[in-house]
């Protein structure tokens, strides 16, 4: 069973979600998590209060998926990386939905949601040119830029959902995965490509 | 809000890398690296007396865990202290009984395994 706090904090993702963190009021989280706003006011003392316990538990998440950099190698670790970063997506709609209200109005988090995701990027960075020097990735003059390769892949990572949403067409894991494999896959050697068929298929 | 801890983006890149190179080097580890567990096997057959020595105005107790065949490889470790003598001989007796691995104390050390030279 869960605690109140926990569901608090599931109420909340799913009303920031829905309705954005400024237009969300105490009394619908109250309501939602079947409590009275005083026993709300009492686990969490303002909104502000929420949103923090809710980016808190975002970046669990966030550094749960960083910590499986050591875990997993190689061209598998992307296959692994936007596995993981679309299930992160699928489940916190509200990361995306409420980006310039957490520009505007929380600093703090901002600051560290940017970190967080420059560290998704240099994880990239560093992958792409360890595949380079394994000949997994054509970088036969030395010279690709694995800066703005890394930069591009993580604006994918980062956007694609919210594009598709707000198109209003379907996201699944495969199209995702589809769509930042469709950067990587041209610059595979031909042992890069065998590697890739043999562990993902 | 928790506090992070910041690196720079050079620092972090060294870090991914050290563990990239440490994940794909996959050597076999050294027999000496598990050595702790082999020293300390004999501590299962050994012989485990009590031992009740008056510091200090108490009666501390002590087990002293010696090697059957190797005399002189013991172990000797204080357990309790007590200021009545009976109850450090109670506790003695229990701790000894709970240590041994025999409880019936079949397990002894012979002191003629000792060869030592008194001329």
């Amino acid at each position: 069973m869960r605690s109140t706090k926990e569901n608090i904090i599931s109420v909340s993702k799913q009303l920031f979600h829905e309705f954005g963190i400024a237009n969300t009021r105490l009394q619908q989280i109250a309501d939602a998590a079947e409590i009275s706003v005083g026993n709300l006011v009492y686990h969490y003392k303002n909104k502000d209060a929420i949103v923090e316990a809710v980016y808190n538990n975002l970046f669990t998440e966030l550094t749960a998926i960083l910590s499986q950099y050591a875990f997993n190698y190689e061209l598998h670790g992307f296959d692994r990386l936007f596995s993981a970063m679309y299930r992160f997506y699928d489940a916190n709609k509200l990361a995306f939905n409420n980006q310039w209200e957490i520009h505007r109005n929380y600093t703090q988090i901002q600051q560290e949601w940017l970190t967080t995701s420059n560290k998704i990027t240099l994880q990239i960075k560093k992958r792409l040119e360890y595949c380079a020097a394994n000949d997994l990735i054509n970088d036969e003059s030395g010279k690709t830029n694995f800066d703005t390769l890394s930069q591009s892949i993580s604006l994918v990572m980062h956007n694609w959902m919210p594009q598709q949403c707000l198109r209003g067409k379907v996201h699944t894991e495969l199209l995702y995965k589809r769509a930042l494999w469709g950067i990587i896959l041209p610059l595979l050697t031909q042992k890069g490509k065998t590697a890739l068929e043999s562990k993902i298929g | 809000m928790r506090v992070f801890v910041h690196i720079d983006d050079a620092a972090y890149l060294a870090m991914l890398g050290h563990i990239e190179r440490s994940a794909q080097t996959d050597t076999a580890g050294l027999q000496s690296d598990i050595s702790f567990y082999n020293e300390d096997f004999w501590l299962q057959d050994s012989a485990v007396i009590e031992n009740i020595e008056y510091r200090n105005g108490e009666w501390n107790v002590f087990l002293v865990f010696a090697h059957q065949a190797k005399l002189l490889k013991l172990i000797k470790r204080k357990i309790k202290n007590y200021s009545c003598p009976k109850k450090a001989q109670l506790t003695a007796y229990y701790m000894r009984k709970l240590a041994a691995k025999d409880q019936r104390g079949t397990i002894i050390v012979k002191t003629d395994n000792l060869t030592i030279n008194f001329s």
